[in-house]
């Protein structure tokens, strides 16, 4: 199995944290975990045991994703959680649905991440998850609404808050 | 916490992405319904950008098959442009799709159909998913399966640039080549494929074939539809995935003609139901008499079972050795039992690693010649793949300057529409009866009559935790609702 490594001038050290931002660029409120993942790039610049990146897919492709870290923390839109459109809620993976496979193509990540442990893969044993309440999104299109648009500062600040030094992660 | 969670994009939908069953006076089934969503503006997205970029953005129609969407794309891009690829850009673009195709065969096969036929369409819930697969099959099956996706994603990785959203075709052909190095490792990864899928269809003929309750239900009139078939041939009317013409059979198995990419508009039209914003593609020349059956409707079928029917045969040894045992053991061709499209899956999993190694070992794949650089204004064009669900076709528009002014897709899954509506009535039909408790079991019998299909229902589905609630309405001669069932 892959572990992910960041080379550094004095060598190889283990990269601990992963933060994904989920989410379908071009499918409005949707992509908002992908543009808090662009933002947090930035503000992550240097942070060698943190790696962060927008990512696609659900499932089994989201677990492999996951292997090789301590810990991940995800950011993803949400809908049905309530709250008014762009209300942060800060979950565990607990907190997500059944096991069962009703996805017409993949199995759950709660699912796929149970099938990787059970194959000895090395997954990160904390997981934090950022979700951003939408509203059902059915056009395409590359702006987001002006309340999720909103959120995207404030997720950053959270999401820096959960891998700042203090909570025990540097 | 008690309180549901939804975090999918598809259960964002969940208002459009359900199954109504309406129930007569004797509290029969009279109809039944899939309402499934429809991500609007997608055509209308793609107007005003250039033609070439159609190939990246696509992809990100679909979390599930973006491989399919970008060669759809790419070879729509080179019609536009009248550029025809070098031989060395078309096998490496169909080596990436072979390598695409295990991959996605495989995580259906083992997460979504596998649970049904290794467990049993009655195992509790918490037990038919790929973990109860594992737990029963053994857990060096897991490793398989996720060894067999790492060799596929990386495939793709060499190939196309990029693990998920391919980004190296071009007008033309390709930005670049393989190495050598890179030929052989892509060559040993394919030889353990075809070893897996031989593997798989063994699992198959021994879990399921084996099992006669499995054998009866496959066999049985409940999941079986007698339509329309298509899929893309080679010119030796062999399947293919990545090129070729679609070839159209009658459900008596005639050959009704085959057509080029750019005549599809002259075999295929769509209709449209009050009921859905999905359209319902038909045959043209055969008209829509509704969700019904035969030779006189134009419902036609495109999925791994329908290629099957369509085309004449395998490409390669393997697989075809098994595609003769299938319709051997069917009784003969074309089968219109709908839950063989799982046992034709598997076939096309072994076609798609023998391809694999095939183009692996060819010895044009590490050539230079990888890019023919457009020289004709461009127009119009459309560009056909098979996507793993069905018959994938892209029609763009463009201006002088190559930018796009008009866009028309139609996905793989929704050339099933059609079928996938009748199969779901005539299952719940047979299951939910008067005075019959829907239990889980029926109604997962019900699931399992679209399940096979392998439904794409959102293009846009990637996300957090990647699952849909089945959620089925039953309602009452007057409409009332009598009962709700929904499982997250």
């Amino acid at each position: 199995m892959r572990r992910a490594r960041w080379w550094t001038q004095s060598g190889a050290i283990e990269l601990r944290t992963i933060v994904l931002g989920l989410g379908n660029p071009i499918l409005g409120d949707d992509a908002v975990g992908c543009r808090v993942a662009e933002a947090l790039a930035a503000s992550l610049r240097g942070r060698e045991d943190v790696e962060v990146e927008p990512f696609y897919r659900g499932g089994i492709a989201l677990m492999e994703r996951l292997i090789g870290y301590e810990r991940a923390v995800i950011v993803d839109s949400i809908q049905g959680l309530g709250g008014k459109v762009g209300t942060i809620h800060r979950l565990t993976l607990e907190d997500l649905p059944t096991l069962y496979a009703n996805s017409p193509h993949d199995a759950s990540l709660k699912a796929a991440l149970q099938l990787g442990r059970e194959l000895g893969a090395d997954l990160p044993k904390e997981m934090v998850i950022f979700a951003v309440e939408i509203r059902a999104q059915l056009d395409f299109t590359e702006n987001l609404s002006p309340e999720v648009e909103a959120s995207i500062a404030p997720l950053v600040e959270r999401v820096l808050e959960e891998l700042a030094p203090q909570a025990g992660l540097a | 916490m008690k309180q549901r969670i939804s975090i999918d994009p598809i259960t964002r939908l969940e208002g459009h992405g359900k199954i109504e069953i309406f129930l007569d006076e004797a509290g029969n089934v009279a109809n039944a319904y899939l309402l499934i969503p429809e991500l609007r503006g997608f055509e209308r997205f793609c107007v005003g950008r250039p033609i070439e970029e159609m190939a990246l953005l696509t992809n990100r129609i679909c979390g599930v098959c973006p491989e399919a969407h970008h060669m759809a794309a790419a070879k729509a891009a080179d019609a536009v442009y009248h550029v025809d690829p070098p031989p060395a850009a078309k096998k490496l673009r169909e080596l990436l799709y072979s390598a695409f195709y295990f991959t996605d065969h495989t995580t259906h096969f083992y997460a979504l159909a596998g649970p049904d036929f290794v467990m049993g369409p009655d195992a509790p819930v918490a037990e038919r998913n790929i973990l109860g697969v594992i737990h029963k099959v053994g857990l060096e099956i897991g490793g398989k399966v996720i060894q067999a996706r790492k060799y596929g994603h990386a495939v793709v990785e060499i190939i196309g640039g990029r693990k998920v959203h391919p980004c190296t075709s071009i007008p033309g052909g390709l930005t670049k080549g393989i190495t050598e190095e890179q030929r052989q490792e892509i060559e040993k990864m394919g030889r353990w494929a075809i070893e897996f899928a031989q593997f798989s269809l063994k699992l198959f003929a021994d879990m399921v074939l084996g099992n006669k309750t499995y054998l009866d239900l496959i066999l049985g009139d409940i999941y079986t539809h007698k339509t329309y078939y298509i899929g893309t041939v080679d010119e030796n009317n062999k399947v293919n995935f990545y090129d070729g013409k679609v070839s159209v059979v009658d459900p008596e198995g005639k050959r009704l003609g085959k057509y080029a990419a750019h005549e599809y508009t002259d075999w295929i039209a769509e209709h449209v139901e009050p009921w859905t914003y999905l359209k319902f593609p038909y045959l043209k020349q055969i008209g829509w008499k509704g969700f019904v059956d035969g030779k006189d409707s134009g419902v036609y079928c495109a999925t791994p079972l329908a290629r099957l029917n369509a085309s004449d045969g395998m490409a390669t040894p393997l697989a075809q050795e098994e595609y003769e045992k299938f319709y051997q053991t069917l009784g003969g061709k074309p089968v219109h039992q709908r839950l063989a499209t799982h046992w034709a899956r598997l076939i096309e999993l072994l076609y798609a690693a023998e391809r694999w190694v095939e183009l692996a070992t060819d010895p044009e794949i590490t050539s230079d010649n990888f890019h023919t650089v457009p020289t004709e204004k461009p127009t119009e064009g459309v560009g056909i793949v098979e996507a793993p669900r069905g018959t994938l076709t892209h029609h763009y528009w463009t201006d002088e300057r190559g930018v796009v002014t008009k866009a028309n897709l139609i996905v793989g899954t929704t050339n099933n529409y059609a079928p996938i509506s009748m199969s779901i009535k005539k299952a719940a039909q047979n299951f939910i009866k008067q005075g019959v408790t829907v239990t889980e079991g029926l109604l997962n019998r019900v699931e399992m009559a679209f399940r096979l299909y392998d439904p794409c229902f959102g293009c846009a589905t990637h996300s957090l935790p990647g699952q849909m609630p089945m959620i089925v309405t039953i309602r009452n001669a007057q409409g009332e609702v009598v009962d709700t069932i929904r499982r997250d």
